[in-house]
């Protein structure tokens, strides 16, 4: 098994001091140690804001590309050799704004990607604007007199666009994070996991005490059942002035890699390119 | 008797009327004859007017005629529109029953065959939409042709929709030939039926670059649909289990660039298609591609701009654009074949440049080249090497010691290693970055690094064809193109030779690199240069200045959406010689 440790990279991180991407990045590696993976056989694919750096620190392989394309690259990458562990990171803004898109797709095509979002409900790389997950009202750089809009609701468009395994998180609370990291890991599938994570410097409303105060963790109940699509539903799209975390749905079905009949005998990467007979094809054209 | 005939098919969208003359087309191409085929579809939607124009001959052709030999208008608008293209003895065949035409309202240079499609069809019980197939019988009868390719055609295409319907079809093809046979003593084919048995194939443009794509060994396209580029999504989709190719229709252009890019990164082969709108979308992409030197190929499929413009229609107005699209600089490699020949062939090149320089490289064609059909001899693949450049296998990461993803390099390519081997981990990044891919902010190492990337241009300027000067080493004039311009570019060649007018022509498939010492070189010492573009601005030919400081004299440069008609030019050499 590979130790946290031993997926530290070359490269220290450079967050703000305090920034919940420490915590985040650490319960990363844990969870990655957890699940089995090995590096070498692991993509980590971010786009860009705060979240956008985690692949410079983790010893694995990485691509950080553009702001809001994680989904398309993490996509691409599992299905050109689907025997790779695809994590996909990204921020409130690269996920939900600039990417919601690649987000619902993702959910219904059910990619073998698990997908964490470092919510912190700012943008934070550009110095605090409102991002789409702001609470109404919440007033920044970019909505000074607030913002007029709803907030996004990530969990409820990830359950009703078809994802197979759907969680939130706190950067706060150690042990949570870590399972239910892992066990998006583990999860064969499209998984999202949307974590809450302090931003320390833009973000002085939904700090760690902010949150410490309201979480609580659906999953201690016994009777909350993860396979009830509608309780699921029900629990998201709810006004509460408490925040549930934990897994909110779970469900088994075929990813999308299992049903591209022309991947089952071996990764597409394994294909050999030299002398393609296509003989065939050009006698069609006759 | 004229060498070569011109059919052209006129009707609505939804009467088949591509169908019967890429038919026909193909049984002539059986009968050992060239043929050249340009569909017009001005609007998918049914009943808006649509046409086809095949051109035939014994001879090789390079082009669409403007002159109209036989004209079969399955309405009375494709004779209002089409008519007047009818050559002096050329014949209109149209429904005389059910389009009465005044005879002050007709031509007197040009002859008319009645085929009553709606009392034949009626008679015979079958399908409205057979027109186009008793049309066919009735072209074949006046051309002096018999059935029995056109039938070989029908069966293939059709039996496994059952045995009636290629009876019902061939009862259809039969009909029309008889009423012509019998009431119109007119043949106008004699010199057509040819005894050569060489088959060749009849193809389109994105025909060829997907024929070409899949030999390379693309395993991976990820495209939104966008005309004229889709057909190749079509093609790659319908072949994806005989080839092995993950084919994946994204939700926008934004995310087809980024599988795309995805998929390189893996080590797979893969590329995306579009047209202009769509490459818009894709151009920060273009960019990353560049940046994390990832391998990429692109089809931008040129139609007229800006924005919707005529989506089905043709231009050549994204050079420039494609020559500076995404921000920043960076290599690229621009090409743009002029024929179905070039797609299949450079298509191949492309994926190999692309790894072998580890950069973006466009392939730029229009809706004339990516939907015209031509005749071609059958591709000769037996000399094509896959090289996939500096991808390192695991025993050679083995023993490279640590590994540098942008390890620098004396031609600028730093050897790749990909996801999922040992001692090869990396971060491929957007950002500028250091010899592992890590943040790099040092500004000696910032310039260091762009120097690097751009010390493949050098390397690829000189190992990227030359253009090519086809006619005579001297001229009155030299016609200097790139692209889909190639083909009525050598039509006019002929017609001018045909005349004793010595002209020679300057074409360009590799754009970018430019190839500024072999323009000066071919351009110096020619006696008059004449520019043929399908666009406005003349974009090669400001190129061309600003490469070289060659002022091209004469322009032809044509923008409303239509192909460059070979007559054309001819007439541009004639005023500017005279």
């Amino acid at each position: 098994m590979t130790s946290p440790l031993e997926l530290k990279s070359a490269y220290s991180p450079h967050w703000c001091p305090g920034c919940g991407n420490y915590g985040l990045l650490n319960s990363l590696k844990q969870a990655m140690s957890q699940a089995g993976i090995e590096p070498h056989r692991t993509v980590l694919v971010s786009g860009i804001g705060c979240s956008g750096k985690d692949p410079h620190f983790v010893k694995t392989y990485g691509f950080e590309g553009l702001h809001g394309r994680v989904l398309p690259v993490a996509t691409a990458v599992k299905l050109a050799n689907h025997s790779l562990t695809v994590i996909g990171c990204s921020g409130d803004g690269d996920a939900y704004g600039i990417g919601a898109a690649h987000f619902v797709h993702a959910c219904r095509r059910n990619i073998g990607v698990t997908y964490f979002v470092h919510n912190n409900q700012i943008y934070g790389l550009t110095t605090g604007q409102t991002s789409p997950t702001s609470d109404k009202g919440f007033a920044s750089k970019s909505t000074p007199h607030g913002v007029i809009e709803e907030p996004f609701n990530p969990l409820a468009i990830a359950i009703a666009s078809g994802a197979t395994f759907v969680a939130r998180t706190f950067v706060g609370e150690f042990d949570h994070i870590k399972q239910v990291m892992t066990q998006a890991l583990k999860h064969k599938g499209f998984s999202l996991v949307d974590i809450f994570q302090p931003c320390v410097t833009f973000n002085p409303k939904n700090t760690y005490e902010w949150f410490q105060k309201r979480v609580y963790k659906i999953n201690d109940d016994p009777r909350y059942n993860t396979a009830d699509k509608n309780a699921a539903f029900r629990l998201v799209t709810e006004h509460q002035e408490k925040l549930p975390i934990g897994i909110f749905y779970q469900e088994s079905r075929p990813t999308y890699e299992d049903e591209v009949t022309q991947i089952q005998g071996a990764p597409l990467v394994e294909q050999s390119l030299e002398a393609i007979d296509i003989s065939k094809l050009l006698t069609d054209f006759m | 008797m004229k060498k070569d005939l011109c059919i052209t098919i006129a009707g609505e969208a939804g009467q088949g009327i591509n169908v019967s003359a890429l038919f026909l087309a193909r049984a002539f191409i059986r009968r050992g004859l060239y043929a050249f085929l340009l569909t017009e579809n001005p609007n998918s939607i049914k009943l808006e007017h649509a046409w086809c124009s095949i051109r035939v001959s014994q001879e090789m052709i390079y082009a669409q005629s403007h002159e109209v030999d036989i004209l079969v208008a399955l309405d009375r608008d494709s004779i209002l529109k089409h008519s007047r293209e009818l050559s002096s003895g050329g014949i209109l065949v149209w429904d005389g029953e059910g389009i009465p035409l005044e005879e002050k309202d007709k031509r007197a240079d040009i002859r008319y065959c009645s085929v009553p499609f709606e009392s034949l069809i009626k008679t015979l019980g079958v399908s409205p939409l057979q027109r186009n197939i008793v049309a066919m019988g009735a072209v074949l009868a006046l051309v002096g042709d018999e059935l029995s390719l056109i039938k070989e055609i029908i069966q293939e295409q059709f039996s496994r929709k059952g045995n009636d319907v290629v009876a019902h079809n061939n009862a259809a093809l039969e009909a029309g030939f008889s009423h012509v046979s019998k009431t119109c003593q007119i043949c106008l084919g004699e010199k057509l039926i040819s005894q050569n048995t060489n088959r060749r194939m009849f193809l389109n443009g994105n025909e060829a670059i997907s024929a070409g794509a899949i030999k390379a060994g693309c395993k991976f396209i990820a495209a939104y649909p966008m005309t004229p580029a889709s057909s190749i999504l079509h093609f790659l989709a319908a072949k994806e289990n005989d080839y092995t190719i993950v084919v994946k229709h994204a939700e926008d252009e934004i995310a087809a660039m980024n599988m795309a890019i995805g998929a390189n990164f893996a080590g797979v082969r893969a590329m995306t298609a579009t047209s202009g709108g769509g490459f818009c979308l894709m151009t920060e992409a273009l960019g990353l591609a560049a940046q994390s030197e990832t391998p990429l190929v692109v089809v931008l499929a040129q139609r007229p701009g800006p924005s919707t413009g005529q989506p089905t229609h043709t231009s050549q107005t994204e050079l420039e654009f494609a020559l500076h699209s995404s921000q920043g600089e960076f290599p690229r490699v621009i090409i743009a074949p002029g024929d179905a020949q070039e797609c299949f062939f450079e298509t191949f090149n492309a994926f190999n440049l692309a790894e072998r320089f580890q950069v973006p490289v466009i392939i730029l064609t229009d809706k004339y080249l990516a939907e015209s059909y031509s005749a071609q001899e059958v591709f000769d693949d037996k000399s094509l090497r896959i090289d996939r450049g500096k991808l390192l296998n695991q025993e050679q990461l083995n023993a490279a010691g640590i590994y540098k993803r942008y390890a620098e390099s004396s031609d600028g390519v730093s050897a790749r290693a990909l996801p999922g081997m040992m001692n090869g981990l990396h971060v491929a990044t957007s950002y500028e970055h250091d010899e592992f891919g890590y943040y790099l902010e040092d500004l000696d190492g910032v310039q260091r690094m762009s120097d690097k990337r751009f010390a493949k241009n050098q390397v690829m300027a000189n190992i990227v064809p030359q253009p090519r000067l086809y006619g005579p080493a001297k001229a009155e004039l030299t016609f200097v193109a790139w692209g889909s311009s190639k083909n009525p570019c050598l039509e006019a060649m002929r017609m001018l030779e045909q005349d004793g007018i010595p002209v020679n022509f300057l074409h360009y498939v590799y754009l970018w690199p430019f190839p500024a010492q072999a323009t000066e070189t071919m351009l110096k010492n020619v006696k008059k240069t004449l520019i043929v573009e399908g666009n406005k601005t003349g974009q090669l030919m400001r190129l061309i200045r600003t490469e070289t400081g060659i002022v091209i004299n004469e322009s032809l440069l044509v923008y409303n959406g239509q192909p460059i008609y070979p007559i054309d030019i001819y007439q541009k050499v004639k005023k500017a010689l005279a």
